[in-house]
């Protein structure tokens, strides 16, 4: 199986504060779904910022199949956490998917093909609904949703999301586990989870990231009934002793 | 009120008014769009900088001149040379020290006044502050006239062929960056553009008030329209039906035209914005009242 993503010895510090993250070495496999957690101010969005090329490590290597970040970059489909433009930006719903097929500054006008696809994704989101509607009028839930279908719309192999889920419904968390088990197989996968313990199952391993990274496996032989609690099958985490991440002593000091 | 206007525009010896109207009809082209990205951008204070800036050259020049002999930097081309710094330091530190970005727009828009009128200090003999300030419509010519018609073909060009490439940028720049755009580039790119369009609108309407004029029509058409380029095209006729009716106005009383241009856009856009939110009340209203109907409808159902 080749790697999709190589990191090793990475480093990274934002200009003269200390390390966000240390001695970071990891793959992860083509074709897997991981997680990442961690608590907050641990540096998950700063990990993923990393591999999608948009900082640079302060010393080691990532490699993204065999490549630099800035040169694999088009082969990723990245979901930030938020947009925050101006709040009364006139884009509409459909305009904000159509920039996933963005290829370079030579593109000048979509093609038919591209719309085609972009109203596809939408379409398997089940917000194709949304498009004839401005940013600005969508709700926290459907601009997520919006987001996801722009980092899909460009036929990534390599998918990071960053909370893809943070502050939706049970209903909503259903259908993105659903989702996630369309693409299995497809691409790698990559998400941000906010919950530090409990994840859905569907996950082959999770990094916990507290300044330095972890690699755990997930059980699924849990003491209670998780499932019923977020009505999708879950595994637990299975911290060791060094990553500190529920109850030692955080390593953080802010993002 | 106006035929005298009117008149004066087509029978008049006196070319300047003429000027001043089709340069101000064709300036408001460029403004409709780069207000628009400044206005959707937020990159209003980094405009009002470059536009402050400007008069560093200004004086630069007019020192050079009067002072020194040195004949071969006109006025704008020092304005031109002030703003293409001030966007390139500006653009510096907005990429490499993002934190520090407002610290050094507000330098840039200082070190460029204090300058501007230390140069004009020095010169000898008179120099007309107030029109470079203020605006003097005395001081457009014909060459002014064929720049302008220039840098409209520049940004017309510009914004059509790279819309897509403005717009992703301007909406999420780190996902353009993603899809292999060079957002830094392009960033530089509308800075210039925006330095450009300040400059050639600075004999009309003057440093201080441009800033009025780039932003208000894009804003006022912004509350009415939902799209990008609606924003862009309905700024650009709103600017153009300001200068207008401004410079009728200022004819017609016999007032300096950039406060009245820019006034009657600062009323426009406080008028549009009122009506916006009186007839949001209005729905909000009928919203209320179809609920006690409503309620009551279900009600009589009930019984």
């Amino acid at each position: 199986m080749t790697a999709a993503i190589e990191v090793d010895k990475l480093y990274f510090r934002y200009a003269e504060s200390s390390p966000v993250l240390e001695d970071v070495s990891f793959t992860v496999n083509s074709g897997d779904v991981g997680c990442i957690v961690g608590p907050n101010g641990g540096g998950k969005t700063t990990l993923l910022r990393l591999i999608c090329g948009l900082l640079r490590p302060t010393s080691g290597a990532i490699s993204i199949f065999g490549r630099s970040p800035a040169a694999a970059r088009r082969r990723i489909g990245y979901m930030p956490q938020s947009v925050a433009p101006d709040p009364a930006f006139p884009i509409g719903a459909g305009e904000v998917v159509l920039q996933g097929v963005l290829r370079s500054c030579r593109h000048l006008f979509f093609s038919a093909e591209d719309r085609r696809r972009a109203a596809a994704v939408m379409a398997q989101l089940g917000i194709e609904e949304l498009s004839g509607r401005r940013f600005y009028e969508l709700s926290g839930g459907q601009r997520q949703r919006l987001l996801l279908a722009r980092a899909l719309v460009g036929d990534p192999e390599l998918l990071l999301l960053d909370e893809p889920t943070a502050g939706t419904d049970v209903l909503v968390q259903q259908d993105f586990q659903h989702l996630l088990g369309e693409l299995r197989g497809k691409v790698t996968i990559l998400v941000v989870s906010h919950h530090l313990q409990y994840v859905s199952s569907s996950y082959d391993y999770a990094l916990c990231v507290n300044r330095r990274v972890h690699r755990h496996e997930l059980t699924h032989e849990l003491p209670f009934e998780w499932d019923k609690v977020f009505s999708f099958e879950v595994g637990r985490i299975e911290h060791s002793e060094n990553c500190a991440c529920l109850g030692g002593s955080s390593a953080a000091d802010g993002e | 009120m106006f035929t005298e206007f009117i008149h004066a525009l087509l029978y008049s010896p006196l070319p300047f008014l003429r000027y001043a109207l089709l340069a101000g009809l064709a300036g408001s082209v460029a403004f409709g769009i780069v207000g628009t990205w400044v206005v959707t951008r937020r990159l209003t204070a980094l405009a009002g900088a470059i536009s402050h800036a400007v008069l560093g050259g200004i004086g630069l020049a007019a020192w050079l001149r009067g002072g020194c002999g040195v004949e071969w930097l006109s006025p704008m081309g020092g304005a031109v040379l002030a703003a293409v710094a001030s966007a390139g330091i500006i653009a510096i530190a907005g990429i490499y020290a993002k934190e520090r970005e407002d610290a050094v727009i507000n330098a840039v828009w200082a070190i460029g006044m204090s300058a501007g009128l230390l140069f004009l200090g020095i010169t000898p003999g008179y120099v007309d502050l107030q029109g470079y300030l203020l605006g003097n419509i005395l001081l457009v010519t014909a060459s002014d006239l064929y720049t302008v018609l220039a840098l409209d073909a520049v940004v017309l060009a510009l914004s059509i062929g790279f819309f897509q490439v403005i717009l992703a940028c301007s909406f999420d720049e780190e996902f353009a960056a993603m899809r292999g755009i060079r957002t830094k580039l392009v960033y530089f790119l509308m800075l210039l553009v925006t330095a450009l369009t300040i400059v050639l609108f600075v004999n009309l309407i003057g440093i201080i008030l441009v800033i009025a004029l780039l932003t208000l029509p894009a804003a006022a058409a912004g509350q009415i329209v939902r799209r990008w380029s609606s924003m862009m095209s309905l700024g650009a006729l709103f600017c153009m039906a300001f200068t207008v009716c401004g410079l009728a106005g200022s004819y017609a009383w016999n007032l300096p035209p950039g406060p009245v241009i820019v006034l009657l856009a600062a009323l426009c856009y406080v008028l549009i914005v009122a009506v916006k939110y009186a007839a949001g009340r209005l729905k909000r209203g009928e919203a209320v009242l179809y609920y006690f109907r409503n309620k009551r409808g279900i009600k009589e159902h009930e019984d």
